[in-house]
Formats: structure tokens, sequence, C-alpha cells
């Protein structure tokens, strides 16, 4: 008995595998066009990002120069930077005295007959020391009603009375020594 | 038994057609996954590192843009004669000879008439130069003496209490006269104060307006005691 040949059988398995091989074909081919993509695209970038590399270098560099010829003017503006800040520094952290003058003598009797101020201590703690005269009792209760007021207390913190005591110089004046603090 | 099929397999004429056929994709093949396996992840890496190298590049330009930028501003403003002006004023070190023209020129621009004033020369120079000032003041030089001492004198002063004795018109002052050496260090400008410049240019108006004695600022390039070092690349 010879070997018998089952032709349909092999035509069948050919095509079988030539389907395979196109799908194969067709895989390397795409699988090829995306690697060549995937590396115009990187080449593309690289060389966009190289260019941009060399003007952002060039930049610098005239930069540079343009810094290293003006290096003593550079120096000058830091001092003067310096000094203007610590100028402004000291001058923002001085009391306002001329406004807490002013606060003050709107609230006290000037030299009249209601009364009268002998002196005013003004430091940088915000805090007041004032002493003032008047001619009686009346005059000094009418002050001290003041004080309650709410004009009185838009502008000061707190005000205590140190010392009530009659003059020597007359017996029905009154010396009032009053110590306040300034809102900020 | 197994070599023996693969030889029949390999000796197939077939099978020799489709290698032969195939040849140019199996090449492309060859190439393409070298292609993706070595050569594009090399690619991607030298990308990767010239984008960090453009990001640092691009920090350091935008710092020395602004510096460039902060400097040219200055242009608007006389940087030398701001800085002699403002050593008059404020200067590094303390001369207390030079207290006692100040202290005249307190009383020229206040109008208030001093009568006394301790020695500048008591005390530690660390300390600063404190004065205890005595003059004549009503209630009407009062106000103008407290809001021109600060610097019309042609020196920055300070006033660390005042007592006001309306009765005998006697204004007794601390003063705190202001010096100080600026340490070397800073290197980086700062941006541009617009307010803070008006203010100083403010300020040097005004005493030349209001103190005749305060001295013209004439600028020379050696009496502008810069002793900064600039750094030549930030970046180094």
């Amino acid at each position: 008995m010879g070997n018998a040949i089952n032709l349909l059988q092999q035509e069948k398995n050919y095509k079988k595998i030539e389907k395979i091989l196109h799908s194969v074909r067709i895989a390397i081919m795409v699988f090829g066009i995306a690697t060549l993509i995937t590396l115009s695209v990187i080449l593309f970038l690289k060389r966009n990002i190289t260019a941009s590399l060399d003007a952002k270098n060039q930049r610098k560099a005239e930069l540079l120069t343009g810094l290293n010829r003006i290096q003593d003017i550079e120096a000058k503006i830091l001092l003067l930077n310096q000094k203007s800040n610590l100028l402004e520094s000291v001058l923002s952290t001085e009391p306002p005295y001329l406004q807490y003058y002013q606060t003050l003598i709107k609230h006290l009797p000037q030299a009249s007959a209601s009364g009268k101020m002998l002196g005013i201590a003004i430091d940088k703690e915000l805090t007041a020391k004032v002493q003032l005269e008047f001619p009686d009792i009346i005059s000094l209760s009418s002050f001290l009603s003041h004080l309650e007021t709410q004009q009185f207390k838009d502008d000061f913190a707190t005000a205590q009375i140190s010392g009530v005591e009659y003059t020597e110089a007359s017996p029905d004046k009154l010396k009032l020594n009053l110590d306040v603090k300034f809102k900020k | 038994m197994l070599s023996l099929k693969s030889k029949k397999i390999l000796q197939s004429r077939y099978l020799y057609r489709i290698i032969m056929r195939h040849v140019l994709y199996i090449v492309a093949l060859i190439i393409f996954i070298s292609l993706a396996l070595s050569y594009i992840p090399y690619q991607i890496n030298q990308y990767a590192k010239l984008r960090k190298e453009s990001g640092v590049l691009d920090e350091e330009l935008v710092i020395l843009e602004k510096r460039n930028d902060a400097i040219s501003k200055y242009n608007a403003v006389d940087v030398d004669e701001l800085i002699v002006f403002l050593n008059d004023l404020f200067p590094s070190i303390e001369d207390r000879f030079s207290i006692f023209s100040a202290v005249d020129n307190l009383e020229i621009v206040t109008e208030t008439p001093i009568v006394s004033y301790s020695s500048p020369f008591e005390g530690k120079v660390e300390e600063g130069v404190k004065l205890s000032i005595q003059a004549l003041a009503d209630e009407s030089r009062l106000p103008i003496f407290l809001r021109d001492y600060p610097y019309l004198s042609g020196r920055l002063i300070t006033l660390e209490r005042f007592n006001f004795d309306p009765v005998s018109d006697i204004l007794d002052v601390t003063a705190a006269f202001h010096s100080k050496d600026i340490p070397v260090g800073a290197t980086v400008i700062p941006e541009y104060n617009d307010a803070l410049m008006k203010r100083i240019i403010a300020i040097k108006q005004q005493l030349e307006e209001r103190n005749p004695s305060f001295r013209k600022t004439n600028v020379h390039e050696e009496t502008i005691p810069v002793d900064y070092s600039t750094k030549q690349n930030p970046f180094e």
C-alpha cells in the first residue's frame, strides 16, 4: 500500500498558514510604523528642545555678560535698598508723637478758667503722664466726667488717676496726675 | 525521532519559500525591535535630560531676567546721590562730632531754641548715641518740633520720650541718633520698591528745601562706600 497524499487537506493547511502569515506581516508593518512614528516624534521634540536650549543658553550668556558689566551698579543698588529699608523700619517704629500730643491736648483743659496743664510726658510705650491743675473741685469734677465720655474712650485704651492733691500755693486748687495709654 | 522530523520540515520546499518570501519582514522586524528596545528608550532618556536641563535653565533665566529688570528700573533714580544722602542721614559708622551740627540744625529747622544737651561722647558706641536735649518750646512750637525732628536735622533721630512743661515752656527729650553698619552678604537684588524710593526722594527733597545747611550732595564714586560683592554667576 503506497503513501496517499490528501491534497485537499494540504490546501486547507496552506490557506491557514497564509492567513496567519498575512496577519503577521500586517502586525510587523503596524509595529514598524508605530516605531517609526514614535522615533520621529521623539527626534522632533529633541530637535526642538535642543534649539530652545541653545536659545536659552545664549540669552543666559547675554544676561550674565550684561550683569557683569553693571556689577558695581548692582552693588550700589543693594546698599541703597538696605539703607532705605533700615531707614523705613526705624521711621515706621517711631511712635507718632505729634498725633499723640494733639490727641491729648484735645481732651485736656488748656490754660483757662476750667483748669490748666502743668506737664506732659509721653514715651515710646504709648503711655502719657499728664499733670493738671484745677481752680476748684467743680472744675475737676467736670473734667473727670469728661473721662467717662465716649469721645475720650475712643482715643485712649486706659486712663488712670495716679493722684489728686491740693496745691501748696492755694488751698482751693487741685493737682491731678493722670496716666493714659493711647490706642494704637 | 524529533530531529528527523525537524529535518524533514526544514527541507520542506514550502517552508523555504515562506522564509525567502518574508526575509524583508524578518529583517525589518529585527530592526524595529532593536529600535523599540534600545534606540527609542535611549532617545527618550536623552529627551528627558534635555527637558530637565531646560527647566533648570528656565528658572535661572527667570532669576536673571528679574535681576536685570530690577536693575534697569533703578535707572529712574540717581542711585549714587541717594546713597550719599542716606549715608549722611543714617551713617554706617557714627561720627560723634557730627552730632553737634545735627543738634544745631535741629534747632534751626524746628525753630525751637535748644538751651542745653548732654554730651554725645557719653555711653558706648554699640548702644548708639542718646542725647538728653532741653529746648524752649511753647505750645505753638512744640507741634513743629514733633513734626520735624525725625530727619530734618540731617540725621535720623527718634525720641525715647518727651516731657513738656507748658508753664515754663521747657521741652525735655531723649533723642537717639541712629547709625548702622550694613552687613555684607545680601547678593540678590530685591524688586524695585517704587513707594520706598519715592519716599526716600521726598525726604531728601524736603530736607534740602527746609534745611539750607544740609549739604548739597556731590556725588563722587570714591565717596560711595560700596563694599558689596555681587556674584558674577548666581548659579555657580
